[in-house]
């Protein structure tokens, strides 16, 4: 089994402890979606999130953070630009205008002109290149909460 | 019929004219027996130039004729035997001996031998016709002569264009000197060039050096001054008695004279003599010959031809104009130049031109023999050249390849990477933050988070050095030796190398993969850089493609195994199509069109070959077929099926 199946194994798992209330989850009200194909980047930052007490879910997906049928719109979305399928600002696009409202978004990318495309839309809260400073990214995030 | 009528009249007319003349027995013989020809020499007969005259004269005289011709000659030299002209038992010795014999016709060579045959020999042989030759006025009257008499004679002034021709020739001469002996002959010949000298327009001095023995006269000749003109007249007899054949002393008295020397005679010419208005022996033999046949031939009753003048012609020799530096471009016209050294091209040209020619023909077939050897040798060359340029190519093109290849993967690579190595970073981090918070011992909570963010770690880590592997391979500069290599394995590695641009393209890749597992012998790695080029092809092709879509598929066919990949891009236009293999032929904006032209590099060294084409419903396909080494495993169908579920996951950038 390689690396990538464990990670996708890994990420199904945090999903669904979440879900379940298992896990110290996002609050019905305040949460945070993170969204990353990369299962370790995912980890981390829901580690990171529950290390500071904020409520994060992860998805490894756009199609999966769609098919996921939250009670509350989460408080931002940490959503990575690359992915498997649709990408992170095709799911931006399709948010804005399927849903009511959008949560504030933070765009992250290993790559700096990915984000740089992004860096001026009016959906963008902000954007950080992986790899980020944790305190960047809670500094982004906190005031949202 | 009427030859025979002819003869009767011949015999009949020879007949009457015989009683008439009193001699029926020479008419009668006539008519059956040879013709005769009686030659009278003057001189002896066997000087080179009279041996030269009887020969043409006999010549000319049997050809022209047509019938048999019997030759007589009496040689009477009375140059020596002086006074022997009015001896009569020689007359009558001689009358006697052709009286009964029976003779045609008289030839008398020379003016004293003329006088003989007439006054002579004429009454031993009465009416026999007489042609002289070689005679010259005055010395003999051609007017006075009998009827039955005619011959060729020169005129008294045929020393005046020798004459001509010496002061054309040396114009600042004020002097003839004139050599001649004290014979008759030479009396005659001297007293022409003198009085010719005197019909010069501008007469010039004339000083006769004459009857001198030769033992005298070549001194004298020697203090002549150099602007002389010397006349050799005649000298076939000296002072003291002594007979010459001139053409035996012309040269020593030419070789003396400090001035050029002229002459009468073309037979002196060639002895040191400059030329002169000539009489040449061999002309005047035929045209003398001709004239015999003439009077042979007369009708009966006809009258004897007239009297010719001897036409002289202007010879010179060109060696004496050189000697005397004198110009051969003043000769007279029509003057024809004998002994003219000839160029070493004239002289040798036969022999050079044979020489050439045969050095030529050597040459040729040399060098036709040396042009196929280095033909072939060149050809041997050009071969081994454009085998080790296909070699080097092949070698460069390979390594090329990979370079290009290598470029193709730089921006993967580096994707790739960048997510493992920032995943690293971020939970090193995050771990570090864990740990600082924590001044309490380690619960339970943070203790697994550290094990989680570890293992994390390990697992990126792992997936960057997957990575370096896998590029490392494909970069890696020496062949490998040939080895059995799974295509199938080759076309999983392959897409799973450009996971990330599929995933980025957000393209599908699938999969068709043969269960029997084509295998073919060679280089994975180059194999692999072929199925690689064709898929990052395909990607592009299809990159403007709402579903950008590729299929991967393989096949055993026959002996064959074959790897297709089929893009659903715009296709190949024909144009495209016909230029695809060739190097740096590209429709990329970026590209550097070596992708297929190694292809076909790679898959020519496994013996196989590369085909280009279009898919019935879109799209291009492009087929790789090598010779198969069988299969490695066989696959059931079922194996498959859940292989290419398995395989699924790939398409959509997630590594097995």
């Amino acid at each position: 089994m390689t690396a990538r199946l464990r990670a996708a194994n890994t990420a199904m798992r945090y999903r669904t402890e979440a879900l379940e209330g298992r896990h110290p989850g996002p609050a019905a009200d305040t949460w945070v979606a993170i969204i990353d194909d990369h299962q370790s980047v995912r980890s981390c930052l829901a580690r990171v999130m529950r290390l500071e007490g904020i409520r994060a879910a992860v998805f490894a997906s756009a199609e999966e953070y769609l098919d996921h049928a939250a009670p509350t719109a989460p408080s931002c979305l940490v959503l990575d630009m690359q992915l498997p399928g649709m990408s992170g600002y095709t799911l931006a696009q399709l948010l804005e205008r399927e849903r009511p409202t959008v949560p504030p978004i933070i765009f992250i990318s290993a790559h700096e002109d990915l984000l740089a495309s992004v860096a001026d839309d009016r959906l963008t809260h902000g954007t950080l290149r992986k790899p980020f400073e944790m305190d960047d990214l809670l500094a982004l995030v906190k005031p949202l909460l | 019929m009427s030859h025979r009528l002819a003869v009767w009249t011949f015999v009949l007319t020879t007949f009457v004219l015989a009683l008439s003349a009193s001699a029926p027995s020479v008419a009668a013989q006539r008519a059956t027996r040879p013709v005769r020809v009686l030659v009278v020499y003057q001189q002896q007969a066997e000087t080179q130039p009279m041996l030269e005259f009887a020969q043409r004269l006999r010549l000319t005289i049997s050809k022209e004729l047509g019938s048999q011709v019997e030759f007589y000659q009496e040689a009477l030299d009375f140059d020596r035997f002086t006074g022997l002209e009015q001896s009569s038992p020689l007359t009558n010795y001689l009358a006697d001996k052709y009286r009964q014999f029976g003779v045609d016709v008289v030839v008398p060579v020379g003016g004293r031998a003329l006088k003989f045959a007439v006054d002579q020999l004429g009454r031993g042989l009465p009416n026999v016709p007489i042609v002289f030759a070689l005679c010259a006025m005055p010395q003999t009257d051609p007017t006075a002569q009998p009827q039955n008499v005619t011959g060729r004679i020169s005129s008294a002034s045929r020393f005046a264009p020798t004459l001509e021709m010496a002061r054309r020739l040396q114009p600042d001469a004020h002097r003839v000197v004139v050599i001649g002996g004290a014979g008759p002959a030479d009396s005659t010949s001297v007293a022409a060039v003198v009085s010719a000298a005197a019909t010069l327009g501008n007469p010039l001095d004339v000083a006769v050096l004459q009857g001198l023995p030769l033992d005298e006269l070549l001194p004298r000749l020697r203090k002549i001054p150099p602007r002389s003109i010397v006349v050799f007249a005649n000298y076939r007899l000296d002072g003291r008695g002594q007979a010459y054949e001139p053409l035996d002393i012309v040269g020593s008295i030419a070789h003396a004279a400090p001035a050029p020397m002229y002459t009468q005679l073309a037979s002196y010419i060639g002895e040191g003599v400059v030329g002169g208005s000539v009489l040449r022996f061999d002309d005047e033999a035929v045209r003398t010959g001709r004239l015999v046949v003439r009077v042979l031939r007369r009708r009966p009753g006809e009258r004897m031809p007239p009297v010719e003048l001897i036409d002289n012609a202007y010879v010179a020799d060109w060696r004496q104009l050189r000697r005397w530096g004198l110009s051969a471009a003043r000769l007279p016209q029509g003057t024809e130049l004998l002994f003219r050294e000839p160029t070493l091209w004239q002289r040798y040209r036969t022999v050079v031109l044979l020489t050439l020619g045969v050095i030529g023909a050597e040459a040729l077939l040399i060098g036709s023999l040396l042009a196929e050897r280095r033909r072939r040798k060149r050809a041997q060359l050009v071969a081994e050249e454009q085998q080790r340029r296909a070699d080097e190519t092949r070698g460069q093109v390979a390594h090329m390849g990979r370079v290009a290849l290598v470029g193709e993967l730089a921006a993967t690579m580096s994707h790739d990477l960048r997510q493992p190595l920032a995943a690293i970073r971020m939970n090193a981090e995050a771990g570090a933050k864990i740990v600082a918070g924590d001044s309490g011992p380690l619960g339970d909570e943070v203790r697994e988070m550290c094990r989680e963010i570890f293992g994390d770690i390990v697992a990126d880590n792992e997936l960057a050095s997957d990575i370096i592997t896998r590029v490392r391979a494909l970069v890696r500069r020496e062949e490998l030796p040939p080895q059995p290599v799974d295509l199938n394995e080759i076309c999983r590695t392959s897409a799973r190398v450009l996971q990330y641009d599929v995933v980025a393209r957000q393209a599908d890749i699938t999969f068709a993969l043969d269960p029997r597992q084509p295998t073919v012998t060679g280089d994975p790695v180059q194999l692999q850089q072929v199925v690689l080029n064709l898929l990052v092809n395909a990607l592009d092709a299809c990159a403007a493609s709402t579903t950008p879509r590729v299929t991967i598929s393989t096949a055993v066919r026959d002996e064959e195994a074959e790897v297709a990949v089929r893009d659903n891009g715009p296709g190949l236009t024909a144009d495209v199509q016909q230029h695809l293999f060739e190097s740096f032929f590209t429709t990329k904006p970026h590209g550097l069109g070596l992708g297929l032209p190694i292809v076909q590099s790679i898959i020519e060294r496994h013996h196989g070959r590369v085909k280009a084409e279009n898919a019935e419903d879109g799209g291009a396909i492009f087929r790789v077929t090598m010779p198969g080494t069988g299969s490695a495993v066989t696959e059931s169908p079922s194996t498959l099926r859940l292989k290419l579920e398995a395989q699924t996951p790939v398409a959509n950038g997630i590594l097995q």
